[in-house]
Parts: structure tokens; C-alpha cells; sequence
């Protein structure tokens, strides 16, 4: 796996750092192992006949990725991002709408 | 007696007759006929009809009410007369006479039709996702989501999958789409990531001595929406094998994939073994390792036809390093000027600069580019595409990953346009041997898609060979193009 990533670029200690788990598990007897992950939407999509994704999944976001039921994303509290040490740096038009 | 009913909207029949019922529901739809009031009462499971006679003591209330507030009523099970049965309705048979009802939810005026499918605004459809879900066609394809994912995990299970969950706040990954980050509260500064596949976790599991793992897993990317992938979220069906190679993987997936899609669907399916068509095989007939294989197009290389012709448009891409593609397609040669120019818009909707064409039409080569090409070089061409009288050749002269690109585009476009996709067949592949890198667009060599899969010749070939020529253990499924 090391070598792999030298070929790509990367140097043994940016795979440590970036995937420090599988550089360390793979140190301990990794058996070979094989898999896929076909996507479920499509087949779904492929047994309904429907060519629109939106219409196999119950609470589908729209194309700009908003919920538009639950009005996700949405605002927070400012305590809430003080719980999490956040400050916004909006851009110019976002404040607007936040002010709106 | 039941607080709100004794059956279902979908299970009264004849034998029920003469009963006394409670039966809740929407009100599907109400019908006057000479003053005696007729309901569809609707649930999940179907409609019930219920027949409300004007001496009834609660009729007159009965014309405030609105299509889709939750009725319940008890009542008695009758056979309809013969001219008034509904075959369509497997309780077309009966009818409830209302002896009582009670409403249970009021429903306000409603912002489109649910009782019909009738297009609406796809934006007020998901603002009022659950009344839009109530709708037929949606409701059935939700129930058909849940039966197809149910078997999915017994034909799992049954080949001796374990389903274990991975965790969903986890650390940011750095290759493939962006992260959605969430914030920690009590480690200022550092952030969790919701995974965008359960890749590294999956490994893991391997490595700590599970045999089989699957997951209906959710996956999150922070990327723009496609066709066929809704953005932010969707599921895979993760697997990961251990001691395993390539073809247990296949058998595994072909065999539950090929019951999923008997059980099903109708539509024809090939039995497994499904084709397995090598990365660059695909890309050379197809331009796309996600090729429509119901669609008999293909797309072939005439490059050096085009080396030293007059025609300079081609000539000149062909001197620059780039390349002609051509589709042939028999028998399209009698379609309309107007089919040839649609063509061309398309192809140029698409990044294309032209699309030339050779058209065989009634003895002659009918094509804006046929003066540029001699007798010898039209003769190849038609060689090349297996064509005559009555056939037209498509070319895409462009760098080869756009050549492939619109390419992909226009085969699928004259399949569509010229009716050779079947709508009745699935046709599953394998595209097999992904190339373990290429080169970036600043020509840096980098993983090509999977950075932990397993080079074919394992270390030995990372060790001696071109890293663009290492083939990896890296697979997809693709069924009609997707």
C-alpha cells in the first residue's frame, strides 16, 4: 500500500497521517479481501422505471441540496455556534439573505 | 370494536357481506349521485366505497368536509349491483352503507391533486412531500424500496453476509468528494466527517477477522446532483469479502442482483455469468465505462483515415495528437435533413465543435465533407463501418477524452433518437481491469479511482511496471447505463 502511494505521490508519511488506521492495521495480518458497493438508489431507480432518483426516496433533497419540508440547511442559534467555537465569514450575498 | 377499525381499506369482500365494519381512511374522493353521497375511502393498503344515505343524521355535515381528511366510519358490508362492480379494485365487489362516522383530521384546501397523478411543480411536490407521498405512484415505489431492500439483507444474510454497522461521524478523508463536516463541541477546532462510503471501515473489519460484512450503508458527498444520484445522500449496498478474490465478488453479486431483478421486475434479464468488458475495451467502443449495452452502437477508431485528407478540420486535430471516432448506423441514411441537423446541435450542446457525417443515400455519398476524402479513403471508411446503401457514419474529431465524451453522448442520442434502446431489457456488465492510475489534467500521475485496491500483479508490477500500464482488481457494476 506504502508503494502504491509513492507512485501517486504520496511518501510514507502522508499515509501515515492521512490513513493512519489502515497503515496501522495492515502492519497485523491483513487478509487479502475482495468487495464492491453497488449503489441502491440506482437499482431501485432501474425496478421502479423511473429515470428521476427523487422519486424512489421518500424525503429527497432538491438539486441545490435543500430539504425544502424541513427547511434544511438552515440557521443556527447563535449559542449553538458558540458551543462549537464557530464565527460565520459570509460571503457578501449569504449575509444579506441571513439579515432577510 | 377496534378504537378505529376492524379492516383495512384494501381487504372487504364478498364474504364480508352483511357485516358490521369500522373502517378509517383519507377521503379519496366523493361523488353525488341524486342526493345519495359516495366515498372512496382510501389507506395504504386500497379503497373502500361508502355509501352515505341523506337520512343519515351526520349527511348534511358531510359537504363541509375536504378530500383528504381522515374519516372513520362503521357501517355495513353490501354487495353492489352487478352494472356497478369495479374488477380494477380488489373491493370492487362491496360497499359499506355508513351507519356512523367520525372525522379524525381535518384536512385544509389541498396544493395539488392527490387522488390523480397529475403533474405538478416538483418544488411544491417536495414542500408537501407527505401529501405528494400519499400519491399512488410515489406510495408504491417507497413500498417497492422497502420489499427490494428487505431482500437484499435476507439474500445477505442467506449467503452468510453479517450486516455491522460503521460509524457515521468519522474522520474527513482526503481522497475522492468533499466532506460534510461536523463540528466538535468539546474539542474546539476539530471537526468529524460523515462518511462518504464506509471504504477504510469495511478494510478494517477484514482486518479484525469478519468474514463477510454488508451494510445498507448511507453515504454522504458534498457534490452537485446527477441523474441518477441525489445529492448530499444516498445508500450502497457495501460488501466486502475476506480470503476472496475478484470472482467471488462477481458470483455473489450476480447472484443476488439477478434475483433482486427476477423477483422484481418483468423485464428480460441475462442470466449470469454477466459479460465482463475490460475498462479500455469499454472506453474504446462505448468512450464511457458506463456504456448502454441495449444500445448496438459502437464507436470505432478512423484517426488515420483522416491523417492526410483535405478536409483540415479533422486533419488538423488528428496533427495536434487528437482523434476521429465514428459510429455507424445502419439505416438511417432516408432521416430528414432536419434528424442530421439535430444532430449537430446536440453534438455541439455537448462540447463537440461539429459532428460530420457520411450519409449513403440512393447510390451517392451524400455529406458536407465527402468532396474533402478520395474514392480510396471513402471506400475504407465504409469498410471500416461495415456500411452501404441506405447507412450513415457519425465522426467526432476531437482530444481523446473529449472524443470519448461526446462520443458517449451522441451514441446514446442516436440510440435514443433512433429507437434502438429496448425499454423491456436490463443488461448488466462488469467493467473489469480499471487502470490502477492515470494522469491528471497537469499531467501528475494519480490514483484513478480506488486508491486501496490491489494491483493485478501485486508488488511485482509496482515494483517494474509503467504505473499507467498496472491494471488493478478494480471492478463496477454498470446495468443500462448506469
Amino acid at each position: 500500500m506504502v508503494k502504491a502511494f509513492d507512485i501517486a505521490g504520496y511518501d510514507q508519511s502522508v499515509v501515515k497521517a492521512k490513513f493512519p488506521a489502515l497503515h496501522r492495521a495492515f502492519q497485523y495480518g491483513a487478509p487479502p479481501h475482495a468487495g464492491i458497493a453497488p449503489g441502491v438508489d440506482r437499482i431501485i431507480m432501474l425496478l421502479a422505471n423511473e429515470p428521476n432518483i427523487r422519486e424512489v426516496i421518500a424525503f429527497p433533497m432538491n438539486q441545490r441540496a435543500q430539504d425544502l419540508l424541513m427547511g434544511a440547511p438552515g440557521n443556527v442559534d447563535q449559542n449553538q455556534l458558540r458551543d462549537l467555537h464557530l464565527k460565520l465569514n459570509l460571503p457578501k450575498k449569504a449575509e444579506k439573505e441571513e439579515e432577510a | 370494536m377496534h378504537r378505529y377499525r376492524t379492516h383495512t381499506c384494501g381487504e372487504l369482500t364478498k364474504e364480508n357481506v352483511d357485516q358490521t365494519v369500522k373502517i378509517s381512511g383519507w377521503i379519496n374522493s366523493v361523488r353525488d349521485h341524486g342526493g345519495i353521497l359516495f366515498i372512496d375511502l382510501r389507506d395504504h393498503y386500497g379503497l373502500t366505497q361508502i355509501v352515505i344515505d341523506p337520512s343519515q343524521p351526520f349527511y348534511k355535515g358531510i359537504e363541509h368536509w375536504r378530500v383528504e381528511s381522515t374519516v372513520c366510519f362503521v357501517g355495513k358490508v353490501v354487495s353492489r349491483i352487478a352494472e356497478a362492480t369495479n374488477s380494477k379494485l380488489a373491493t370492487g365487489e362491496i360497499e359499506i352503507v355508513a351507519e356512523e362516522m367520525e372525522l379524525l383530521g381535518e384536512a385544509a384546501v389541498i396544493p395539488f391533486q392527490v387522488a390523480k397523478d397529475e403533474e405538478c411543480n416538483e418544488a411544491l411536490r417536495l414542500e408537501y412531500r407527505f401529501l405528494d407521498l400519499r400519491r399512488q405512484s410515489l406510495h408504491n415505489n417507497i413500498i417497492l424500496r422497502s420489499k427490494v431492500i428487505a431482500r437484499m439483507r435476507e439474500l445477505m444474510t442467506g449467503l452468510g453476509f453479517m450486516e455491522i454497522q460503521a460509524p457515521i461521524l468519522t474522520n474527513s478523508s482526503p481522497e475522492g468528494a468533499r466532506d460534510y463536516l461536523v463540528p466538535s463541541r468539546v474539542h474546539p477546532g476539530k471537526f468529524y466527517a460523515l462518511p462518504q462510503a464506509p471504504q477504510q471501515f469495511k478494510q478494517l473489519l477484514m482486518t479484525s477477522g469478519f468474514d463477510r460484512y454488508f451494510q445498507i450503508a448511507p453515504c454522504f458527498r458534498d457534490e452537485d446532483a446527477r441523474a441518477d444520484r441525489s445529492p448530499g445522500e444516498f445508500y450502497q449496498l457495501d460488501m466486502e469479502m475476506a480470503f476472496a478474490t475478484q470472482d467471488d465478488v462477481f458470483e455473489v453479486n450476480e447472484e443476488v442482483l439477478y434475483k433482486l431483478f427476477t423477483e422484481f421486475s418483468d423485464k428480460q434479464i441475462d442470466k449470469p455469468p454477466f459479460l465482463r468488458l475490460p475498462f479500455r475495451e469499454a472506453m474504446e467502443k462505448y468512450g464511457s465505462d458506463k456504456p448502454d449495452l441495449r444500445n448496438p452502437l459502437i464507436m470505432q477508431d478512423a484517426t488515420e483515415l483522416f491523417r492526410d485528407c483535405d478536409f483540415k478540420a479533422f486533419a488538423g486535430v488528428v496533427a495536434s495528437g487528437g482523434v476521429v471516432k465514428t459510429i455507424a448506423a445502419k439505416g438511417c441514411a432516408g432521416q430528414s435533413r432536419k434528424f442530421f441537423d439535430d444532430m449537430i446541435k446536440f453534438a455541439q450542446s455537448v462540447g463537440a465543435k461539429g459532428l460530420g457525417y457520411l450519409r449513403w443515400n440512393e447510390g451517392e455519398v451524400q455529406s458536407p465533407i465527402a468532396k474533402f476524402l478520395s474514392e480510396e479513403t471513402l471506400n475504407q471508411l465504409k469498410e471500416l463501418g461495415g456500411v452501404g446503401d441506405g447507412d450513415v457514419m457519425f465522426f467526432i474529431a476531437d482530444q481523446l477524452k473529449g472524443a470519448n465524451e461526446i462520443g458517449a453522448a451522441v451514441r446514446d442520442e442516436l440510440g435514443q433518437r433512433l429507437d434502438l434502446i429496448d425499454p423491456d431489457v436490463f443488461k448488466f456488465c462488469w467493467i473489469v481491469d480499471f487502470p490502477m492510475y492515470e494522469l491528471d489534467d497537469d499531467g501528475k500521475v494519480e490514483f484513478s479511482h480506488n486508491p486501496f485496491s490491489m494491483p493485478q500483479g501485486g508488488m511485482k508490477d509496482i515494483e517494474e511496471k509503467d504505473p499507467l500500464d498496472i491494471l488493478a482488481f478494480q471492478y463496477d457494476i454498470v446495468c443500462n447505463g448506469t
